[in-house]
């Protein structure tokens, strides 16, 4: 029962992923069009986006995909204390991404690269706010289970959900290195 | 392996039983209800629409001067534009997919397969209350000072912009959409799931019946280009709110262009297969009702569901044909008009199939029958007249008219709105307990039928003539003048078509108080939800049944126990030499 449980429960994330995987895709096709359609990236006159707080946004999502996973393998293996401890680094880092987001815009302002600028900054606005808002809803996930980590008795009995929120939070990651790729170093 | 939820009592309190219900048949009706009062909303719309193209510049008749007091009770150009837009907004995104997949979908995916609920109950709940979060924000819209969305239901950039449409009507349109989208999504995850986990025992893919193939279809399309549309939305949603240049050009885009025909392409690769998604749950509804009402087995099972299959793959491939007036490349629009050609061949299939199924049979004209033939016969006039849009010679001619509007009537509207007529008489006995009353369902079938035909031909016929559509007086065009007689037509078809639906209200409301009860099997099928008692109780089965045949086991000569049918939790009766 448990084991058919889990596997309605794959099904429903595989098809939720390529849902929210047609939703990226769509905006990558987006950017492709616009990308192909200029004669130079990006448009004349408008300055290249500052690449630091990118990379630092890059790092901080592979460290916390680790940490989430490490998370996992200790819910998996019923530790209680390194899951927490990974479950806050998981969590904190996330955190960090949004801080690291949040400076990205404000630099983006800095270099004159508004949601007004042309469509190389609306690109870049809009492809992160779409992002951070799904890792917004990530780490709603992710604190609910910070919740649930402090109460011993539903240590390992909320495997589908921890794994779930796992495989989302490394969705999106793989989204965030896509993205950095496509928008920064191409 | 089939997974069965535990079953639990029944909820007692009101907010429980019909607010937050997890039921999924209590959410089938809130979805039934839902679509009827939007059905209504669409529908006194297209009234108003078709009263100003045959009589322009007059009064609308008894409401008119209530509506428009400034202009006493001649709807104004911009509400017309107003007007034809949620019109289609409404129809298909909050009559048409809710009527067909959110109540008939939840209502018989779990019943049809034999399952006790949805996989996921609480996701079901919330996809009617997104639903519903989205049907206020667009019926807000209408109480704006600027008043709701007017740039077509496609709302097409740079209309949809700030630029073309001033005012929070298209942003409440945007916001309305993403959401139901939302709720959508939420449905197909589940629909998915629950027929790829939840079947009964023995209820193989070949096994479920044509109904449930349909769905499951649709349900797949829209998990994939559902999200597609979101996208699109929501950039369009940032150009709105935060000045981004997404879709904005020439003098509108100050600071770099976007590529408002981007927007087309993002909105049609979604737009075409919704076509398949509205209509694929009616094709499976009508497969399913010609076999019963001609007690014959569905001619051609495998390949219907196949061919159905096929139509949903190629739906995927054809969006181009919508953009053919966009200065496509040739190779392009070539590429694309062989593709749309080529569904016609699995479309094909099918409609032969049916006739095949009807052929040489028993026919019993119910309403649900009569109902699915109406749907034969659109479908088909409907089919025939797309080959002229998917041709791009054609289309460059026809491109804009009425002659669109003609076709995607008979397609996505009278089709699917049959469809949703021949499922409601037809599971209305399961849903409610009683019986509709059949003269009034007749009635309402000749009134519905003579009405909609004479609405979606005669508009094939004026956009032949060269008719516009969103044109609020085509008649200051000296050319377009000979076309009035003709509108005037359609419009009195349209208020028979509109008065055909009084007999239908009535028939329902008042069946469900004081119908004849219906018995456990009226129609004499065999397929799951009718081996159960009518209404269903709480959680459906209590055991979960065990299915030995498949669901249009009629007219066996080997059966001898005074019925022409089986159950499908009956094994197949064998001939003696077998």
């Amino acid at each position: 029962m448990k084991a058919q449980t889990q596997k309605s429960h794959q099904i429903a994330l595989s098809v939720a992923l390529i849902s929210w995987g047609m939703l990226f895709a769509t905006l990558f096709l987006g950017y492709a069009v616009y990308r192909f359609q200029m004669p130079q990236w990006p448009t004349a006159g408008v300055r290249t986006a500052p690449l630091q707080w990118p990379i630092i946004s890059t790092i901080l999502v592979v460290l916390s995909s680790v940490s989430c996973h490490l998370a996992l393998v200790h819910y998996r293996t019923l530790r209680s204390a390194p899951f927490r401890v990974y479950t806050w680094i998981s969590w904190c880092l996330g955190l960090a991404f949004f801080v690291s987001q949040f400076l990205f815009w404000e630099n983006l302002s800095q270099v004159g690269l508004y949601t007004q600028s042309g469509i190389y900054a609306s690109l870049l606005h809009g492809m992160t706010w779409i992002h951070a808002a799904h890792m917004a809803l990530a780490m709603i996930g992710l604190t609910t289970i910070l919740f649930l980590a402090y109460r011993e008795s539903s240590m390992g009995s909320r495997q589908t959900l921890v794994s779930h929120l796992t495989t989302f939070w490394h969705f999106l990651g793989i989204i965030w290195i896509l993205m950095f790729i496509v928008l920064f170093i191409l | 392996m089939t997974y069965v939820h535990a079953k639990h009592d029944a909820p007692t309190t009101f907010w429980s039983k019909y607010i937050v219900s997890y039921d999924h048949k209590v959410i089938a009706k809130q979805f039934l209800w839902y679509g009827i009062f939007f059905l209504g909303v669409g529908g006194l719309m297209a009234l108003l629409i078709r009263w100003t193209l045959a009589f322009p510049g007059q009064p609308f008749p008894v409401i008119g001067h209530m509506l428009f007091p400034h202009t006493d009770g001649v709807v104004p150009p911009d509400t017309y534009a107003m007007l034809f837009s949620l019109h289609g907004t409404i129809m298909i995104f909050y009559a048409i997919t809710p009527i067909l997949i959110g109540a008939f979908g939840n209502y018989c995916i779990p019943l049809m397969i034999g399952a006790r609920d949805m996989a996921f109950p609480l996701l079901n709940m919330l996809s009617f209350h997104f639903a519903a979060l989205s049907g206020l924000i667009l019926l807000a819209s209408l109480f704006l000072p600027l008043g709701g969305a007017a740039a077509g239901w496609t709302s097409y950039p740079t209309l949809s912009t700030l630029i073309g449409s001033p005012g929070l009507g298209q942003t409440f349109w945007c916001l309305a959409i993403f959401v139901l989208g939302i709720s959508s999504t939420m449905g197909a995850i589940n629909y998915i799931t629950t027929i790829i986990s939840f079947r009964a025992p023995g209820m193989g893919y070949f096994d479920m019946p044509l109904t449930i193939w349909g769905l499951w279809l649709t349900a797949i399309l829209n998990a994939i280009f559902i999200p597609v549309l979101g996208a699109g939305v929501l950039l369009l949603l940032f150009d709105r709110l935060f000045g981004t240049t997404f879709f904005l050009a020439g003098a509108a885009a100050t600071s770099g262009t976007g590529d408002p025909i981007l927007f087309q392409h993002v909105f049609w690769i979604f737009g075409h297969p919704e076509v398949y998604i509205l209509i694929l749950p009616a094709w499976g509804i009508v497969s399913d009702l010609l076999s019963f009402f001609a007690r014959k087995p569905a001619f051609g099972y495998k390949a219907t569901a196949l061919s159905m299959t096929a139509v949903t793959v190629l739906s995927t491939l054809v969006y181009g044909h919508h953009m053919f007036t966009t200065q496509m490349s040739p190779l392009l629009t070539q590429t694309f008009m062989t593709l749309t050609m080529t569904i016609s061949i699995p479309s094909a299939v099918f409609f032969a199939n049916w006739l095949g199924t009807i052929w040489r049979g028993s026919i019993r004209f119910d309403s649900p029958m009569l109902f699915a033939l109406g749907v034969v016969f659109v479908f088909g006039l409907g089919g025939l007249t797309g080959l002229y849009l998917g041709t791009v010679t054609t289309d460059l001619y026809l491109h804009d008219t009425y002659f669109v509007v003609g076709h995607f009537h008979y397609t996505m509207a009278a089709s699917v709105l049959l469809g949703g007529f021949a499922a409601t008489y037809f599971w209305f006995p399961k849903m409610f307990g009683r019986m509709m009353n059949e003269t009034w369902a007749k009635v309402h079938f000749w009134l519905t039928m003579i009405g909609l035909n004479g609405v979606f031909f005669g508009m094939m016929v004026v956009g032949w003539g060269g008719m516009h559509r969103r044109l609020y007086n085509p008649f200051v065009y000296e050319f377009m003048e000979k076309l009035i007689p003709m509108n005037t037509f359609i419009t009195w078809s349209a208020i028979l078509m509109g008065i055909g639906q009084l007999p239908f209200v009535y028939n329902f409301i008042h069946s469900m108080f004081y119908g004849e009860k219906a018995s456990e099997n009226p129609w004499q099928v065999g397929t799951l939800e009718w081996t159960l008692p009518s209404p269903p109780i709480h959680y459906n089965f209590e055991e979960i049944p065990v299915v030995k045949c498949g669901p249009h086991e009629f007219g066996n000569p080997n059966l001898n126990n005074g019925r022409d049918f089986q159950y499908q939790t009956e094994e197949l009766v064998k001939g003696p030499q077998a």
